[in-house]
């Protein structure tokens, strides 16, 4: 019987639902700020916070503080190594349902 | 967060809250209003009335949303296509509606017959915005961004068919009439994304 090829972990990292629809909106968009994400993903601010920083050090996300007008606002931006992560993460997905049928 | 996860439903849904205020529409209304209200004051400065409206029309939108949208829902900036390619898009576009102009023009046989041309410029503005709103549409994947197209491209018709080519006010005719559903549109998507969406007052950031 030939041998499977070794299963494939996807990327720890993404396939948490949180970070995950945090790098989705961010894939639509250019930049956004937390408030934006908070509305869009309907996370918890510490839920959120804890995820952008999960995210932010894995080199996925880029983080500025920026003025909005007057009000200071920290702004999220998806890097390429986020496109990346997200590209194959839903290639590698993909993969597993084609396989369950 | 529902259990129903998909990430290209986010990303779809995260589009369209980038148009849920309703301002664009408001705005697109504002500016067919000043071309076609320049068509009938004085249409050798629709030029002019256009490039102001390229320069200063997207600030003044900008800090109308840093006012209400921001405050609101959060702050977001669409992601930029590739000009080149969105240039290369809409010349393609214009330059087929024209042939098609010319081929509606040509069937009729009055291609050296001026008034047909004027009859005709309707149904090319009405081919050509219905363009910009089919891409909006496929963009934000709202079904009023498609009503609208279709809706020019309607006008547009009926307007070459119903018109006689004297004068080339029809095309202002067509202008007003996508404004005034634009213009509804856009203020009813805005009392709705007032009512919906409280100001965050305090500020919310990471």
């Amino acid at each position: 019987m030939a041998e499977l090829p070794p299963p494939i972990e996807p990327d720890r990292l993404v396939h948490e639902p949180g970070r995950l629809a945090v790098l989705a909106v961010l894939n639509a968009v250019e930049q956004a700020d937390f408030l934006f994400l908070l509305d869009q993903t309907g996370l918890t601010k510490g839920n959120l916070s804890s995820h952008t920083a999960k995210l932010e050090a894995a080199g996925y996300v880029d983080v500025e503080k920026a003025f909005v007008g007057k009000i200071p606002r920290t702004v999220y931006r998806l890097t390429e190594a986020g496109q990346q992560a997200l590209a194959a993460y839903r290639d590698h997905m993909a993969g597993v349902f084609d396989a369950i049928g | 967060m529902s259990n129903d996860f998909s990430t290209e439903r986010i990303e779809q849904r995260t589009r369209a809250a980038v148009y849920r205020d309703g301002l664009l529409e408001l705005f697109a209304a504002a500016v067919l209003l000043i071309i076609a209200g320049m068509w009938f004051i004085s249409p050798a400065l629709i030029g002019v009335a256009a490039a102001l409206i390229v320069i200063f029309g997207w600030r003044v939108l900008e800090r109308v949303k840093i006012r209400i949208t921001y405050p609101r829902i959060g702050y977001f900036q669409e992601r930029a296509e590739d000009p080149g390619t969105t240039a290369r898009g809409m010349l393609v576009f214009i330059g087929g509606a024209i042939i098609l102009m010319v081929g509606v023009i040509a069937l009729s046989g009055g291609l050296t017959d001026v008034a047909e041309w004027r009859r005709a410029a309707p149904l090319l503005s009405g081919i050509s915005l219905t363009g910009g709103f089919w891409y909006l549409a496929d963009r934000s994947g709202l079904i009023r961004h498609r009503f609208v197209a279709v809706y020019s491209v309607v006008t547009g018709i009926l307007l070459w068919v119903f018109t006689s080519g004297e004068t080339y006010l029809p095309v202002a005719w067509h202008l007003l009439g996508l404004a005034t559903p634009l213009a509804a549109i856009g203020t009813w998507a805005l009392i709705r994304f007032l009512r919906t969406n409280p100001t965050r007052y305090g500020v919310v950031d990471g």
